[in-house]
């Protein structure tokens, strides 16, 4: 079933001197119980779309566009004013769990703040809910993780804490930034496999904010790779990260450095992303492509492959970027 | 690949680092004894909080030990004896993990990088003008050598992008001409594209200059990539240390194989098994006496709780310390 659907999303951030289209046309859907990526270099605007949707952007953005939760349109709101239907259903867990939980108050009290706020929890309910919602992400004592304040745990606890603090307002949609770039890896291990739990008993749906493509590859179903505020590339993970189809996926794929060691080369992206506040002349990422050629001047059009896997790209057979 | 045993750059010896806590004292660094030779490159790994940190702040003078020994290139930089011991990074330079933050943003990027040169390297030239001309000179010489040019010469660091930033305390440290460059995480600020050319140009600066290099990370990917050998630790304790072709295919400790278990593959065919480690709690401080892993091991046994087991080197120097290894021969 289909939770949430966004079409035509554009989000520009003006200031006195320019005014950078951070998103472009983006529209994209998130099923129950699919964990979906959304993958790019940092500044590609991964992070604006999702908190578009949410209403968690500065009062200065204009967005336009639309999204329908579980089948109710809805316009994306502009300048920074929650949108109590996205509240309803989506819950969101950033980068950073020390940063994002008050150091002066205990797990409890924060937690207690957003259950009664999300208006499903009664004050006489409320203990045990906390403690049954801490006890769904695995942490051992819930009880005592509840008196304590965020200091006193660590980082992965404390990650564990905000998705518990996310569930507690039932949502059917988990947005998360980047939930284990500040962990380690055994840590980011336990995290990854506690998301993919969720999404499989509960039917929960995680829009995953990653740059990780190996968090990509061994958790998510579907993926999107973003570049400078598109869209060029999406599918099913098991098909783009096997058959890449367009040139940006394929380079970032190169970029990686695995375990076995049988890389003695790494390749990388030469250039620069493009400056955001000027207009955008076709494909985003010609400048930076091997395989440019005339018809990159003109926007490409998307096409669709077989098994749903579709690309933004003037090649238009995946197999021509190996064999120039 | 069987490189000639040369001279030992870094010998260290039993380095111990003790913080004094309200809770008592913390060892950050327990006993641990390190080799590098010429033109190798250590990678040093294993998660937050493992004392890798600290070791590095160790070796470069930053903070200073509590026992042990350090000798580089034959001279005794700290002695445990020696009441007075601190010593100056002589021929050792760092490089930062946030370059955001370890570079003056006030100063232009000639003075970051010349700041670095040793005094007697524009003493010869008379005049503040040859001096000058000569340094900026000699300025440009360290940013070619890491992809940067003399456009780059007047420009402070907002001007920069976090790769550049990194090329630019890279060319700081190179400035300082050291025998041992210590690379403290010197990717995980940064994009994976980025990451990739940093990589890139460090394997090439490494074979260029033949440098020894300290590689401290917790992405085992880009350790495969750049690393000659491999120290993991735990909690202050060096657990396994060997080739890094050894290390990552015949591992030994359990700790090591958790580690590796965890990193996820871009391959999507490869199952990955859910790891079989005891979540960690909050305190860290093992027993005194006990395997430091002991808590966490899915083979530890009561030996293990009663007694530390000591750091075994085998063939080919690859060595462990653990009861009850892994076999040698496995999957």
């Amino acid at each position: 079933m289909q939770l949430l659907a966004v079409s035509a999303l554009h989000v520009r951030l003006p200031s006195i001197h320019r005014t950078v289209h951070a998103v472009r046309n983006v529209s994209w859907s998130l099923n129950e119980g699919e964990i979906l990526a959304l993958v790019g270099e940092s500044g590609c605007g991964k992070t604006m779309t999702a908190m578009a949707i949410l209403g968690l952007l500065p009062d200065s953005a204009q967005v336009t566009g639309h999204c329908s939760w579980q089948g109710q349109q809805r316009s994306v709101r502009t300048s920074g004013t929650r949108d109590p239907l996205a509240a309803e259903h989506a819950a969101v867990i950033f980068q950073n769990p020390q940063t994002a939980l008050n150091p002066f108050f205990t797990i409890s009290q924060q937690m207690g703040d957003v259950a009664l706020a999300s208006g499903r929890v009664t004050r006489k309910s409320l203990p045990g809910v906390l403690v049954e919602n801490l006890a769904r992400v695995q942490l051992p004592d819930p009880s005592a993780v509840l008196k304590k304040y965020p200091h006193q745990l660590s980082g992965g606890q404390l990650q564990r804490v905000m998705i518990a603090m996310a569930l507690v307002c039932r949502p059917q949609v988990l947005i998360a930034d980047e939930p284990t770039t500040a962990l380690d890896v055994i840590v980011q291990a336990e995290i990854l496999e506690l998301l993919r739990t969720l999404a499989l008993e509960d039917g929960l749906a995680v829009l995953l904010i990653t740059h990780d493509l190996g968090v990509v590859a061994s958790l998510c179903d579907r993926v999107m790779v973003m570049y400078a505020g598109e869209i060029v590339e999406q599918g099913a993970v098991k098909e783009v990260l096997r058959s890449p189809a367009h040139p940006y996926t394929r380079k970032l794929l190169a970029t990686v450095p695995d375990i076995d060691g049988s890389r003695t080369a790494l390749e990388y992206i030469p250039g620069r992303v493009p400056d955001l506040s000027q207009p955008m002349h076709g494909c985003a990422f010609k400048e930076r492509c091997a395989h440019r050629h005339g018809a990159c001047d003109r926007v490409p059009i998307e096409r669709v492959l077989k098994g749903g896997q579709s690309y933004r790209c003037h090649l238009n057979d995946p197999y021509e970027v190996t064999q120039p | 690949m069987t490189k000639p045993v040369t001279n030992h750059t870094l010998k260290v010896r039993e380095l111990e680092k003790v913080y004094h806590t309200r809770m008592g004292p913390f060892i950050a660094v327990n006993k641990v004894s390190l080799d590098i030779a010429d033109g190798e490159v250590l990678a040093i790994v294993g998660e937050s909080g493992c004392g890798k940190s600290t070791l590095s702040r160790l070796l470069i003078g930053l903070d200073q030990a509590d026992g042990g020994e350090i000798r580089f290139n034959d001279r005794v930089l700290y002695r445990a004896s020696d009441a007075h011991a601190s010593h100056r990074n002589d021929g050792i330079a760092i490089v930062f993990q946030d370059p955001f933050s370890s570079l003056n943003p006030k100063m232009r990027v000639v003075d970051l990088v010349a700041e670095a040169f040793r005094p007697t390297k524009l003493s010869a030239i008379k005049g503040w003008r040859g001096r000058r001309v000569t340094r900026r000179k000699r300025v440009v010489e360290y940013l070619n050598l890491v992809g940067l040019d003399e456009t780059h010469l007047d420009r402070f660091p907002h001007e920069f992008s976090g790769g550049q930033l990194q090329r630019i305390a890279l060319a700081r440290a190179l400035a300082q001409e050291p025998g041992l460059l210590i690379l403290d995480e010197p990717t995980a600020a940064l994009d994976v594209s980025v990451q990739a050319q940093i990589l890139m140009l460090l394997k090439e600066l490494q074979q260029r200059l033949a440098l020894s290099m300290v590689f401290i990370s917790h992405n085992l990917g880009s350790v495969a990539f750049i690393a000659d050998r491999i120290m993991v630790m735990y909690l202050g304790h060096r657990v396994e240390a060997g080739p890094t072709r050894k290390v990552l295919d015949h591992t030994r400790h359990h700790y090591t194989r958790a580690l590796i278990e965890a990193v996820p593959s871009i391959n999507p065919h490869r199952k990955r098994r859910v790891s079989t480690l005891v979540p960690r709690g909050s305190i860290l401080r093992p027993a005194s006496r006990s395997c430091v892993f002991a808590d966490r091991c899915p083979a530890a046994t009561d030996d293990c709780r009663q007694h530390a087991p000591s750091f075994t080197e085998g063939p080919g120097g690859h060595g462990f310390a653990c009861f009850h290894p892994l076999s040698e021969t496995q999957p």
